[in-house]
């Protein structure tokens, strides 16, 4: 409007220098404007005129460009208790509590509120834990939204596409899921394809593709394993070592038992070990990259766990053969080893060897042999998911709990992870005694508030 | 003053009441079932004993007409995190209905006579002294009549010398005669001043927006010092703009009285100068009225919160005299329900609403708007909203458009918010049937 911007112009330059031009405004503007005489004042009074008439008068632009429509939505809502406790998560600041409901969520199908979405994805921007779980739930909206903002493209590769693009294109966590079904849906083409991009990829990335091939060693795997040996980064270098041991019927192997054979002998029961130049962290070394065939001419592990042991520490025997049981899951050694010393300071390892009602067993046992701070060190290194059998054996044990500071570190870490099965236990339903120590407390609170984000979304 | 508040209230209109985002947040910790004892509700009251750090639970209880608020807390936020974790439980229907305990109809009796006794005693006591009353409204009448012509001829020298030298040091020099302003009692005056102040100098066309602020402040300056010769609905809103107040009890004596189901279309908090204001935005379903109404709290201190956004209530509202009859007040209410999706209006209907309000109010600077059929767009490289013949409505500058998005994921919605010359700001929207707060 040139009307307004002549008056701004004189407005700027002062009407000393400039008088308003009436004639250009609007009629309406200018039969009231007019009646000033003083410049000055014509001036104001048309632009107050004029700023009302313009507001008044404005008109909208056309020819937006609509953005495009996101597909339907068909996945049902919430129920409306849930969507409270979203609002309650989202403010909470308890990521594993968020990432465990937004699991159940997607497995029930079910839809957040949109309006929503976008704190969701801002936290998962900031947790990349929370990524993996907000884009299973993001669904159509979610995806249409981070085509809007880059800054949240981790919901757009939510479904683990089949094909390799995944591995090359996708997060740390969706990699990781690729490749976990592809090496056992597809393990030649998995084998392909994190071989060819292994030179290329950081040192976690190594690791977590020699963690995930441990679950599924093939004899052929060994020549690969034996160049990881060379690896840059120590930690790759020792995982290649602990897989090559557990190769069936590997060089290594057979090299270790050879050296070994001729070092130990049984004498009723006794064990008689000759260790060269006294070196026993080599003896534990041999020991542990042995393959357990190797002990079954001296006697059973249960046996061979009794023995006394001459010519070494017994100690560096069990490590050594704690490390062959985790290595090659073999629940006879781990059985051994454990009855032989419940509240072994490495029990969080040896205990994943045992099948999910050995396990409760075990700890069981350890509950009422050991002391409370082996058995909360062993809670927090006990691997997730735990067997409901063991979810159970420990509230039971926390419920009959003294109050001490080894308890209450283990209950922040039974608190998140006992099973959903497990949440019709007392502790879970009931609210703690009055006047209770803060850990108890927040023990209920937490399991409460699971049990409570189960019923809720059942 | 409530018909009653049995319904359970939504969980959005318990958050609704937090004082600020930290209170909502602590609130929503509070709401654990574990850390409560002894909690009930009954049709007048929510109660419980709260578990907090320390061995003695609070005991916490909830007027819900009011609603008003008790708890044993040290808290001094308003409602404090305990009520409104036990809110938040009752509105989950987790609290058994039952007869208030003992230390609850205490305290309910305790308040019913204290509020007899307020009541009393604005019957017996009456205005002081109408005689000084009336005499320091004649001066205050004064000091803005003379404050206005002062601003008048100041506003004039400055247009003459050209706005062109606002640029060095104008912004200090129109914040020291909105001082002056405040000193004549015309708080109306200072507040446009202030205004023109943040605009010198910022962005390429701030001279345009500065002579529009300083244009209509010319136009109210000179309504103000002529406010007899003016038209008695005209002179009201003269008045208002100028900053005089008008009392409650005027209004809801004499106010235009108006019956209906009022959506809340938007409720907004703005913080300034330690004082917090609460603007409410009302649809009225059957008359097709809009209404505004205003809180006023320091921050941390409870805000009226009978008008939960997103919900409709039955009220009759008292209008404040003005020749746009639009803030009000809420005289008498009932329960409010969450609001299904009404029908908005478009583009062009909005528009030649606020066109016709802007003839009755040439300074009214927000409106309300319930608009339909508008969906996310571009234009000119902004995010807009647009309707089905592509016409833009802008956003304002620093409007978070991320849930609007999101509820929209590119398709029509329905939404209510406020327009005016920066833009629309969007407060609230549906999803399908539910109200979602922006």
């Amino acid at each position: 409007m040139t009307a307004w911007a002549d008056l701004v112009g004189v407005a700027l330059l002062g009407t000393r220098r400039r008088a308003p031009d009436l004639g250009a405004l609007p009629l309406a503007v200018r039969e009231l404007a007019g009646a000033r005489t003083e410049p000055a004042d014509a001036l104001l009074t048309a632009g107050a005129l004029l700023t009302a008439y313009r507001r008044a008068g404005w008109v909208p632009e056309s020819a937006a460009e609509p953005l495009p429509v996101a597909e339907t939505d068909k996945r049902p809502y919430l129920p409306d208790a849930a969507r409270e406790r979203l609002a309650r998560l989202l403010t909470a600041s308890r990521p594993e509590l968020l990432a465990e409901w937004l699991g159940v969520v997607a497995e029930k199908g079910l839809r957040v509120p949109p309006e929503r979405l976008p704190a969701l994805a801002e936290a998962a921007r900031a947790k990349p834990v929370l990524r993996g779980p907000v884009a299973l739930i993001a669904g159509p909206a979610g995806r249409w939204l981070a085509g809007l903002n880059p800054e949240w493209r981790f919901l757009t590769a939510a479904s683990p596409e089949p094909g390799t693009d995944a591995w090359r294109f996708g997060s740390p966590a969706q990699r990781r899921s690729w490749l976990a079904v592809a090496l056992v849906a597809d393990p030649d083409g998995a084998r392909a394809a994190f071989t060819a991009s292994w030179d290329s990829e950081p040192a976690e990335v190594r690791a977590t593709v020699l963690e995930l091939l441990g679950e599924h060693l093939r004899a052929e795997d060994e020549p690969f394993l034996e160049a990881a040996l060379g690896d840059r980064a120590a930690s790759v270098r020792q995982q290649a070592s602990a897989l090559l041991a557990r190769v069936p019927g590997s060089a290594l192997g057979r090299r270790m038992a050879e050296r070994l054979r001729p070092l130990i002998r049984v004498d009723g029961d006794v064990l008689e070990v000759e260790v060269p130049d006294g070196d026993t962290r080599w003896l534990r070394q041999v020991v542990a990259a042995t393959p357990p065939e190797f002990w079954a001419e001296f006697g059973s592990p249960a046996e061979l766990v009794r023995m006394a042991v001459s010519g070494a520490p017994a100690s560096v025997l069990r490590e050594g053969w704690t490390v062959v049981a985790v290595r090659h899951r073999d629940t006879r050694w781990a059985k051994a080893l454990f009855d032989a010393d419940p509240g072994r300071a490495d029990a969080g390892t040896l205990i994943q060897v045992l099948s999910p009602p050995e396990r409760a067993k075990v700890l069981a046992r350890l509950i009422r042999q050991a002391r409370p701070e082996a058995v909360a060190r062993l809670v927090v290194d006990l691997p997730a998911p735990w067997p409901p059998e063991v979810g159970t054996v420990l509230l039971d044990w926390l419920a009959g709990r003294e109050d001490t500071r080894a308890v209450a570190h283990a209950a922040v870490t039974i608190a998140r992870t006992v099973p959903p099965q497990c949440l019709g236990h007392p502790l879970a339903t009931t609210a703690p005694e009055p006047g209770s120590a803060p850990w108890r407390r927040a023990l209920a609170e937490t399991l409460n508030f699971r049990r409570e984000m189960y019923e809720e979304l059942a | 003053m409530s018909v009653g508040s049995r319904a359970r209230w939504s969980t959005e209109r318990v958050i609704g009441l937090a004082p600020d985002a930290a209170s909502a947040r602590a609130g929503r910790a509070q709401a654990a079932p574990v850390r409560w004892s002894g909690a009930g509700a009954s049709p007048v009251a929510v109660w419980g004993y709260c578990q907090g750090s320390g061995k003695k639970p609070y005991q916490t209880c909830v007027e819900l007409d009011g609603p008003a608020f008790r708890c044993s807390c040290p808290s001094r936020k308003f409602p404090c995190k305990h009520a409104l974790g036990l809110l938040l439980r009752w509105a989950g229907g987790e609290l058994p209905e039952e007869g208030e305990p003992e230390w609850v109809t205490a305290w309910l009796a305790e308040r019913a006579e204290r509020a007899d006794r307020a009541e009393q005693h604005k019957e017996t006591t009456g205005p002081r002294d109408p005689e000084a009353a009336a005499k320091r409204a004649e001066r205050r009448a004064d000091r803005v009549t003379a404050g206005s012509a002062e601003l008048r001829e100041w506003l004039l020298d400055q247009v003459r010398a050209g706005l062109a030298g606002l640029e060095r040091g104008g912004a200090e020099e129109l914040r020291r005669v909105a001082a002056r302003m405040v000193d004549a009692q015309a708080p109306g005056l200072a507040g446009g001043l202030r205004r023109a102040a943040g605009l010198v100098g910022r962005g390429r066309d701030w001279p345009s927006r500065v002579l529009s602020e300083l244009s209509l402040l010319y136009l109210l300056a000179e309504a103000g010092s002529r406010l007899d010769e003016l038209p008695h609905a005209l002179a009201e809103t003269v008045r208002t703009r100028l900053g005089f107040n008008t009392e409650t009890a005027r209004v809801l004596a004499s106010g235009e009285r108006v019956s209906d189901h009022w959506l809340v279309g938007g409720v907004l908090d703005e913080e300034r100068e330690q004082l917090i204001t609460r603007r409410s935005w009302l649809f009225g379903e059957r008359t097709g009225r809009v209404a505004l109404v205003l809180a006023f709290a320091p921050p941390g201190q409870p805000l009226s919160s009978v008008l939960p956004a997103g919900h409709v209530i039955p009220a009759e509202l008292a209008f404040h005299p003005s020749a746009l009859p639009l803030r009000a007040l809420v005289a008498e209410h009932g329960s409010p329900v969450p609001a299904s999706r009404p029908d908005g209006d478009t583009i062009p209907i909005a528009l030649a609403a606020h066109a016709k309000a802007l003839a009755a109010d040439p300074w009214l600077d927000r409106w309300p708007v319930l608009l339909s059929g508008l969906r996310p767009a571009r234009h000119g490289g902004e995010l807009v909203m647009s309707d089905v013949d592509g016409q833009v409505l802008p956003l304002v500058t620093g409007f978070d458009p991320w849930r609007l998005l999101a509820v929209s994921a590119g398709a029509m919605v329905t939404l209510a918010g406020e327009w005016g010359p920066a833009g629309l700001r969007p407060l609230l929207c549906w999803d399908g049937d539910r109200a979602v707060r922006l």
